[in-house]
């Protein structure tokens, strides 16, 4: 036996071994960032202390002494009604202009693709022009116009369509069905009818799909839904039910101990982390045996059950949180329950005209119609056209990278230009379209915040409003923070499902 | 029998484009269907209706657009001291200088058809003469009409003769006509002079004059140095001429030499060590050029802990940085001299600005002396470039194995993502005062510009990490096959490609970042929007001119952001992306 003879494995001295640097490395980093954060909060504190402020909640409870220009609460009593005033109105913006930057920039996407000369140039110089100019400039600009340049109100102004429109340097005044208190029973029939005509709309379409044959699934969804509207106009009070089983619900979760909740949390945060774990350890196995784990994979998983563990343990610690919890759940039980009441009747919706009042000195709008104020018009038209360009780029993509061929498959199947658009183009068009789209509904929501330059009072307005009374700007940030964060989770968890549900699946 | 390329049919020239009459060229394109003929209608007298409304807003008697060239200098430059503009001249010329040179890179040598230009010019001199005839309607009639109709005649006549008289393939350099362009600009320029006090169109003909001067200068350079490092130079030359535009020419620092003076001995002793080090720490086997950084960092905690002057404890640091990396990057003899040279530059350097931002300004103003578009440009192009390595290392920390550093930069990005600028401004302007000691003065723009490279350090972490990840495995194999580090594969493997192919998604994220920068009114600086917004509408002189001059800005942000994203789609069309 001459074999060569192999030196003995040594292991090579601690600082040279490399799982040992890397989290020497990243502990050293993390110590860094954390005793950073430790002495810049500690003089911040100093600061604080020595110009007489104080890092506690109290804005949410003190009476702010603002004003707001609109919304719910134009005069707060709490800072929290302020906040939510603002939240709020920046909502309205941000459903709103998704809803219009939706419309025009499908559209105007569509219309860059025509053959008509004359529109795809028009849709296109729309979009180079309203993506580069910034989007602050557009809002200013709006606001500035429909201020400096709309008519003038005064005592007898009708606007350019009586009765239904108004518009004026105070605003643009619009009819619009407020919804009444018996709206709610009526939208009991209206979600039925809704999940009816989801159900034909299928239905039918499976049919059409198996027999080939022309079923009419959309008129059918349609026609369904109109008839439960009817017949939830008037037979709205039936719906009175609803508020029953609501007032049965909330005392039932009154008369459950907290106790109860704490243990089910606790345990379903405990459920959460071993499935977690028990997850990544499965997608480490193949049919070769589990995979070596590295060190990474180890924290994963440490992680996940040490969150797990704290979850559960604050949740039996602090019965606070779960008791907080469940009064909101039961408040917004008895809340529905109000809602309803079989003895209440008339029309859910009323039409409401705009109209002019004289109070004082001055004319204004009297809120008998939906009124868009000039710092609305702004904000609104300043980001549904900005994000209604990008969005026209999007969907222009989108039906680009549809192959040609399937379009000429479709068409050598007899299909006609419309059906081909429905059922070939915009289904695939849709797929690549979808998570582009969901930025940009993001990018809208955020630059709603622009509403500060033309005073429109959302989040950030009434934010800086409440800071320049009292001082307290870092816990304004850390609200504004835990707005808009949640706000984007929201919107791309939505995007996210959708998306999952349009993506081809592939076998 | 051999096939000589004599033997081969010569290629036939392209066919002429065929020309289609006006009627079938609309009857295809306009009025194809029903459907496109009523669209037609309908998009026309919308469009015709549209032009008129903004004809006449446009010429209306209200609008004031005379408030806008005497407000030029506060559009550019914002409330800088009036009798220190010598100063932005200066950097106007500095950045002329260097774009002189560039041309010479850039390869302004192509060739343009003369149809072209004079189609250019005739579309001009058409839409002049438009606007001029439709506007006589409007009841104002002032000389910017009488100049739009004379102006807009000469020029379709100046690009229908030569039409008549050159065929269609005589082409012209790019640069004389480039040339000859400014030369007319300039001619206008002189006889339109606006403000004839302050003879800015004498200085617009210098600097002219400069870019020829220097694009010669660089053709000369070329001819002497080799073309890689001709390109190095002027690289490094535009990457230091923003800091010394804004630290040096325009703040125009007081050095208080006494003070420096001590302690400029010992920087140039760390200087002298600096090669030193490098040689040793590149030669020395492993666990010695350890120690010797490990004494070098002991050596810059030491300066840190006995407070040795500012200027020393940044040099030590940057020595044992220089050092740590001398391994890697200085390995052979050809990269070692390289390395010494970077050292001697970017000591220099950290030397030079460290010097300079200590001293206080020059400038008789109260802190905030930028404004205008000169602030523009310094928050885009400041942010850019800051935000750069910031970026670069959170989509490491992104897409790193390791744990901890993965954490930070997910809750990093996910943060910034999630909130919208203004936010991030509002805490820069408010929150970071409160984390400094109270004698830390920042000024605005430094905390605008710091929140905007925050910012946008964000975003551009998430296009480079899609670089990352478009990078093949087989490129980190081949790497560890050929025995390289960590480091050396990032550096020299994947960064490369990585950066190549997110190079379109970066320029599309600087245009957003340039066009961001005016969000900072919101805070109260006086860049270029609130110059537009606020500062021109409420003088006495302009009150209430608001609308003549957010368009303005709305043109000039324009013109920016389309030309940028024009250059773009070129850049993209020349690396290829996609086309692989």
């Amino acid at each position: 036996m001459n074999r060569p003879s192999l030196a003995p494995p040594t292991r090579p001295p601690f600082w040279r071994n490399a799982t040992f640097l890397k989290w020497a490395a990243q502990i050293g980093v993390l110590f860094g960032v954390v005793a950073l954060g430790y002495v810049l909060i500690g003089e911040a504190a100093a600061n604080m202390r020595a110009q007489g402020l104080s890092l506690d909640w109290d804005l949410l409870t003190d009476p702010p002494g603002i004003q707001l220009g609109e919304g719910i609460f134009v005069k707060p009593d709490t800072g929290m009604e302020a906040f939510y005033t603002g939240a709020v109105n920046m909502l309205r913006v941000a459903m709103s202009g998704i809803l219009a930057a939706t419309v025009i920039g499908a559209v105007v996407g569509i219309a860059r693709l025509s053959s008509n000369w004359l529109a795809s140039r028009l849709a296109t110089a729309f979009v180079e022009t309203v993506r580069n100019i910034p989007v602050l400039v557009q809002v200013v600009f709006w606001f500035f116009l429909s201020s400096i340049l709309f008519p003038v109100l005064q005592e007898g102004s009708s606007g350019p369509i009586p009765g239904l429109l108004l518009v004026s340097r105070k605003g643009i005044s619009f009819a619009w069905p407020f919804p009444q208190e018996t709206f709610w029973q009526w939208g009991v029939f209206l979600v039925v009818g809704l999940l009816t005509a989801r159900w034909a709309y299928r239905t039918r379409m499976r049919r059409a799909e198996e027999m080939g044959e022309e079923t009419r699934p959309l008129t059918w969804a349609l026609l369904i839904f109109l008839a439960w509207a009817i017949v939830g106009w008037f037979a709205h009070p039936l719906a009175g039910a609803v508020g029953w089983l609501f007032g049965l619900l909330a005392a039932q979760v009154g008369a459950i101990p907290v106790l109860v909740y704490q243990v089910m949390l606790a345990l379903a945060a405990l459920y959460l982390a071993w499935r977690w774990i028990h997850r990544f350890l499965e997608s480490r196995r193949s049919p070769a045996g589990l995979a070596k784990l590295t060190d990474d994979d180890y924290f994963r998983m440490i992680l996940a059950g040490v969150l797990g563990t704290g979850g559960a343990a604050v949740l039996l610690l602090w019965p606070g949180i779960t008791e907080l919890g469940a009064n909101v759940f039961q408040a917004l039980l008895e809340f529905c329950d109000q809602k309803f009441d079989f003895l209440r009747t008339g029309a859910p919706l009323a039409i409401g005209q705009p109209s002019v009042e004289v109070p004082g000195r001055f004319a204004q709008i009297a809120d008998t119609g939906m009124t868009m104020t000039p710092s609305f018009f702004g904000i609104w038209m300043g980001v549904t056209l900005y994000t209604s360009s990008f969005i026209a780029e999007i969907v222009r993509g989108g039906v680009l990278s549809v192959p040609k061929g399937q379009t000429e498959a479709g068409y050598a199947l007899g299909l006609r230009r419309g059906q081909l658009l429905r059922m070939v183009i915009l289904p695939q068009a849709f797929r690549v379209i979808l998570p582009p789209l969901g930025n940009q509904y993001l990018n809208l929501s955020k630059n709603t915040s622009l509403g500060i330059a033309v005073a429109f009072p959302e989040m950030v307005q009434v934010g800086q409003t409440m800071f320049n009374q009292t001082g307290d700007t870092i816990q304004v940030i850390l609200l504004w923070m835990g707005f808009y964060l949640t706000i984007s989770l929201l919107i791309s968890l939505l995007i996210n499902y959708y998306n999952r549900r349009a993506q081809l699946v592939e076998r | 029998m051999s096939l000589d390329s004599h033997d081969l049919i010569p290629p036939e020239p392209p066919p002429k484009a065929m020309r289609i009459s006006g009627f079938n060229w609309a009857r295809k394109n306009l009025f194809s269907s029903v459907f496109s003929g009523t669209l037609t209608a309908i998009l026309t007298v919308g469009l015709l209706l549209g032009i008129l409304a903004v004809l006449r807003f446009i010429f209306s008697p209200d609008r004031r657009w005379e408030v806008i060239p005497p407000n030029a200098a506060n559009y550019t430059v914002g409330s800088y001291p009036r009798d220190d503009l010598g100063n932005i001249w200066w950097s106007v010329w500095v950045i002329a200088a260097l774009a002189g040179m560039s041309t010479v890179l850039w390869g302004v040598g192509g060739r343009v058809s003369v149809v072209k230009v004079v189609a250019g010019v005739r579309a001009a001199g058409v839409t002049a003469l438009v606007v001029g005839v439709l506007s006589l309607w409007s009841p104002a009639g002032t000389a910017v009409q009488s100049w739009l109709v004379w102006g807009g005649a000469a020029l379709i006549v100046a690009g229908w003769v030569p039409m008549r008289l050159l065929s269609e393939d005589r082409t012209v350099a790019t640069a004389n006509a480039l040339a000859a362009l400014v030369g007319l600009g300039m001619v206008v320029l002189w006889y339109l002079h606006l403000d004839r006090t302050s003879h800015w169109h004498l200085r617009l003909i210098v600097t002219a004059l400069v870019v020829i001067a220097f694009h010669w200068l660089g053709r000369m350079a070329k001819r002497w140095l080799p073309d890689p490092t001709f390109k190095k130079v002027v690289t490094m030359l535009w990457v230091i001429s923003f800091p010394v535009i804004y630290m040096h020419i325009q703040r125009n620092p007081s050095v208080a030499w006494e003070e420096v003076l001590p302690w400029l001995p010992w920087a140039a002793l760390v200087m002298a060590v600096g090669p030193v080090a490098i040689g040793l720490v590149s030669r020395l086997p492993r666990e010695q050029a350890a120690a010797v950084n490990f004494l070098l960092g002991a050596v810059t905690i030491f300066s840190w802990v006995v407070e040795w002057p500012m200027a020393i404890r940044v040099m030590t640091l940057l020595l044992t940085l220089f050092s740590m990396a001398a391994p890697t990057f200085a390995s052979s003899p050809q990269a070692r001299k390289v390395f010494y040279w970077s050292w001697l530059g970017g000591s220099l350097c950290a030397l030079y600005f460290f010097l300079l931002g200590v001293a206080s300004t020059g400038l008789d103003t109260r802190g905030d002396f930028l404004g205008g578009f000169n602030l523009t440009i310094l928050l885009a192009v400041g942010g850019i470039a800051l935000s750069f390595p910031v970026g670069l290392l959170l989509a490491l920390g992104r897409t790193s194995t390791m744990p901890i550093f993965r954490i930070l930069s997910v809750a990093y990005i996910e943060v910034i993502r999630g909130v919208p600028l203004i936010t991030v401004l509002f805490f820069a302007d408010k929150v970071i005062p409160r984390f400094l000691p109270p004698w830390v003065d920042v000024i605005g723009e430094t905390k605008a510009l710091l929140a905007i490279t925050a910012f946008a350090a964000a975003y551009l972490a998430e296009n480079v990490r899609g670089g990352l990840q478009s990078v093949s495995s087989g490129q980190f194999e081949a790497a560890r096959a050929l025995g390289m580090t960590t480091s050396q594969m990032t550096m020299l493997v994947t960064l490369p490609q990585a950066l190549k192919a997110v190079i379109p998604a970066m320029v599309g994220q600087a245009i957003a970042l340039f066009k961001d920068t005016s969000l900072v009114a919101i805070i109260g600086l006086a860049d270029f929007l609130r110059v537009a917004r606020d500062v021109v509408p409420n003088q006495p002189d302009s009150l209430g001119s608001v609308l003549e001059n957010l368009l303005l800005a709305a043109v000039v942000y324009w013109i920016f952001a389309f030309s940028f994203s024009r250059a773009s789609q070129r850049l993209e069309k020349r690396l290829g992306v996609g086309t692989r």
